[in-house]
């Protein structure tokens, strides 16, 4: 009779997950629910453990427990520690892992198994000028603008490119400057390192529209999320006069 | 009662000070003071417009008599209307706002005001001459030392009581004629001395200068009418 060892799975094990192109530790964000990612991008998931004689299978369902259709989420990895997902097509899913002792058939009714929830959604950003006001062109220091995704929790990069009133066009590569739903980025245009401190705003009673065109948006794991273009408005001064005498 | 000549050299007057109201960039080195000049910028609609002087670093208002002031915003202009009434040199300052509150501090104009100088007349009367003759006579009048054009005041009383009154302009350093038509005067065997009085000098910026001049015209009468008798 084969001897079945029973053993007592540690179900509570942790799943670290971290980037395809970076090492970063997932740990908190993959390892409860309510987890955002974007469509296109694959993270790496690792057991957290070190004990070297449990096999995992690593399962992907939809969020009630449905079958994934082909295609939709590519897991590669199996029975080692580690697995890469790759989430293609947007919606909710569950990762299962399964463990078991190398000697213990999967069959067996002491299969370990944890889960967590993963969200996956289409890219996007939405993109806010958060300064408290329109301020006058004289007075334009830094604009500030909150880059919020959709999915997601790193932070993103991407191109900018805005035209003032002499038709000189500014253009940059720049990193949010916080992660996930904080992440933002200033625009300086007053300090004299600045790229746009020669911003130039004619005079005139009106409000001056700049667009300020956003490509090339990434963030960490290469997933590109669609161009975008804010306006920024600006208050002209008054145009200069002469003072004249009869 | 008013000649129709002397009204019709006021209206002439009145045009004159309609068309003078041309606006220049000229520096305003030597404004007489009691003059009173019109400073102004074209006006944007929605837009808020500020006006102060200063005299160095000091704020010149109204109520410390050196200047008085009165701001117009029309359509096209905004304006402020400033009487010089002590000397020194000034700056006329002014910040325009947008409905936004955007500020923009236009470039100043400077002013330098002076204590006015002596105005002197040249004024000639015609020559004594019979009273048919001198019924339409011309004065004529120069002003020396001063910034044209300004305008005189003047009147001079007939035989009859009637007061000829009114202004000319005088716009350079000629003589001016002045024409009086209709002076009535008395028949008789002498003659008479009529005044010819300079009531008010005043110029296009309001400077007047505190002077009456009188001017003797003398007028010889012309014989009284006596009835031809025969035998």
């Amino acid at each position: 009779m084969k001897t079945t060892i029973k053993i007592l799975m540690v179900l509570a094990l942790a799943i670290v997950g971290y980037g395809a192109n970076a090492q970063v530790d997932k740990t908190t964000a993959q390892s409860g629910s309510g987890n955002e990612v974007l469509k296109g991008s694959t993270y790496k998931y690792k057991a957290n453990t070190a004990d070297v004689n449990i096999k995992f299978e690593w399962i992907v369902k939809t969020a009630s427990d449905g079958v994934v259709p082909a295609g939709d989420v590519v897991v590669v990895g199996g029975d080692t520690g580690t697995a890469s997902i790759t989430w293609k097509k947007e919606g909710s899913y569950k990762v299962i892992l399964r463990e078991y002792r190398e000697y213990t058939p999967l069959t067996c009714d002491n299969v370990g198994e944890n889960n967590f929830r993963v969200d996956v959604k289409v890219p996007n950003l939405s993109i806010t000028n958060t300064n408290p006001n329109i301020v006058c062109a004289s007075d334009v220091s830094t604009i500030t603008f909150d880059i919020k995704p959709s999915g997601g929790v790193e932070q993103y990069t991407f191109d900018w490119e805005i035209t003032d009133d002499a038709s000189t066009k500014y253009s940059g590569s720049a990193t949010t400057e916080g992660t996930g739903v904080d992440a933002k980025y200033t625009f300086d245009f007053n300090t004299t390192d600045a790229t746009l401190k020669d911003f130039k705003v004619n005079r005139g009673s009106t409000v001056a529209t700049y667009t300020l065109s956003i490509t090339n948006v990434k963030d960490k794991y290469g997933v590109s999320l669609p161009n975008h273009s804010i306006d920024v408005v600006i208050n002209r001064n008054p145009i200069t006069s002469t003072i004249t005498h009869d | 009662m008013i000649s129709k000549i002397s009204l019709m050299l006021l209206m002439m007057t009145m045009s004159f000070g309609v068309m003078a109201q041309s606006y220049n960039t000229d520096a305003q080195t030597g404004v007489l003071k009691g003059s009173t000049y019109k400073y102004r910028v074209p006006l944007t609609s929605g837009n808020t417009y500020t006006w102060t002087i200063t005299e160095g670093v000091t704020n010149v208002t109204s109520d410390n008599a050196i200047v008085s002031v009165a701001v117009t915003n029309g359509a096209s202009y905004s304006t402020i209307e400033i009487k010089w009434l002590k000397a020194g040199t000034y700056k006329v300052n002014l910040e325009e706002a947008t409905s936004h509150d955007c500020k923009k501090t236009q470039n100043a104009f400077d002013v330098i005001v002076i204590e006015p100088t002596a105005v002197n007349f040249n004024v000639t009367v015609p020559a004594a001459a019979c009273a048919n003759v001198m019924n339409s006579f011309v004065v004529k009048v120069k002003l020396e030392g001063v910034t044209y054009p300004y305008t005189i005041e003047w009147e001079m009383e007939d035989d009859n009581s009637d007061k000829h009154v009114g202004t000319l302009s005088i716009d350079n350093a000629n003589e001016t004629d002045l024409a009086i038509t209709g002076f009535d005067v008395s028949e008789g065997s002498g003659e008479v001395v009529k005044q010819f009085v300079i009531t008010k000098l005043i110029d296009n910026h309001g400077f007047e200068p505190n002077v009456t001049k009188s001017y003797d015209v003398t007028i010889y009468q012309n014989p009284a009418n006596i009835t031809i008798q025969h035998n």
